[in-house]
């Protein structure tokens, strides 16, 4: 293992965050606020996160939403929050149908389908037109897990947080592996 | 229900939606091919229909993109062909209903938009062939599809009878 990765435990103990409560898992990370709040603003959709199985959540942390470019769709959607179609298609992007632990993805991209189909249209624009939800590029790059969407755009996981419950109702035992490199400098 | 063992990967990108052929074609500057689809009047629609949209309203498309120096090595023969001939030779370019990506490739056979067989071969190399042109940029992931940018137009195989 390579001194950029660190594998760490931890016990997330006096909270509540029963299995199948996407809302508590990502209240968990301080860093996924925008995201729970966006989560928020989308009738719902925190319920058919919660009730999915086989799902695999790719989360942008605070830092990622605040960085994208407001005069582009993605950004449009984080900054009106009042466009709910378009913040639950930029979520819907993020939302991969299948498991995808980071075991699973190889230095052979697996071009996996998202909960973003042809039914996310706005005044604007439709979002996304494949039969069974829009494809991003799974892969690795050494060590780092990386995503490759739309417009060529490289996103790096950096800390991937499972969730391991002895009981449904039990507090979860947390496993976190983090990585600090990026996959578009190394690319 | 999300059940034990479930993974949050946090990303320090936001993923992007897919851009629309033509934002496609026009950021790397492929503009050649871009033209000739939309001289052949086969532009790929947006995703709109309705009685005012022309051109091809197709999704789960597979697209073949000559680069710019592809098509002007061949220029003037396309210059002096006529819209049908254009037409079907752009529509060799397209498989329509299949989202293949570099991944799915081996020695296979095709059929296209114009209805004959694309022949697929990866090489030991690990290079990817159709017909006679390479694959130089794979699976870029479209708003309604996948294009692979090749380094030559995709000629017609002929048979011997």
């Amino acid at each position: 293992m390579r001194p950029s990765q660190a594998l760490s435990y931890a016990i997330l103990a006096g909270t509540s965050v029963a299995q199948g409560d996407i809302g508590a898992l990502l209240a968990s990370q301080p860093d996924l606020s925008t995201l729970l709040e966006l989560v928020g603003l989308v009738d719902g959709l925190a319920d058919t996160l919660s009730a999915a199985s086989n799902i695999t959540i790719f989360a942008p942390t605070n830092d990622a939403f605040a960085a994208v470019p407001r005069d582009v769709p993605e950004g449009q959607a984080i900054e009106n929050k009042n466009d709910t179609i378009a913040i639950g298609a930029l979520l819907a992007n993020h939302v991969f149908k299948g498991v995808y632990p980071a075991s699973v993805i190889t230095d052979i991209p697996t071009f996996a389908q998202t909960l973003l189909d042809s039914s996310y249209v706005n005044e604007i624009q439709p979002f996304s037109n494949f039969t069974g939800g829009a494809y991003n590029e799974l892969v690795k790059n050494g060590e780092d897990v990386c995503v490759i969407s739309g417009e060529q755009t490289i996103s790096t996981v950096t800390e991937a947080v499972s969730f391991y419950y002895d009981t449904p109702n039990s507090s979860p035992t947390i496993l976190t592996q983090t990585t600090r490199t990026s996959c578009s400098a190394q690319a | 229900m999300l059940g034990s063992g479930i993974t949050i990967h946090k990303i320090d990108t936001v993923l992007s939606f897919g851009a629309p052929f033509q934002l496609f074609t026009y950021r790397p500057g492929y503009f050649a091919m871009n033209a000739a689809l939309e001289a052949a009047q086969l532009a790929i629609d947006f995703g709109l229909s309705g009685p005012s949209a022309t051109g091809l309203n197709i999704s789960d498309f597979t697209i073949f993109v000559p680069t710019n120096s592809a098509f002007e090595s061949i220029g003037s023969v396309l210059e002096s062909a006529d819209q049908a001939t254009l037409q079907e030779v752009l529509k060799y370019h397209i498989i329509p209903s299949n989202v293949i990506f570099s991944t799915a490739l081996g020695n296979v056979t095709v059929k296209s938009l114009q209805g004959a067989d694309l022949v697929f071969t990866v090489l030991e190399d690990g290079s990817a062939w159709v017909n006679g042109a390479e694959i130089v940029y794979a699976n870029t992931i479209l708003f309604n599809g996948v294009a692979h940018v090749i380094d030559g137009l995709v000629l017609f195989l002929f048979h011997s009878r």
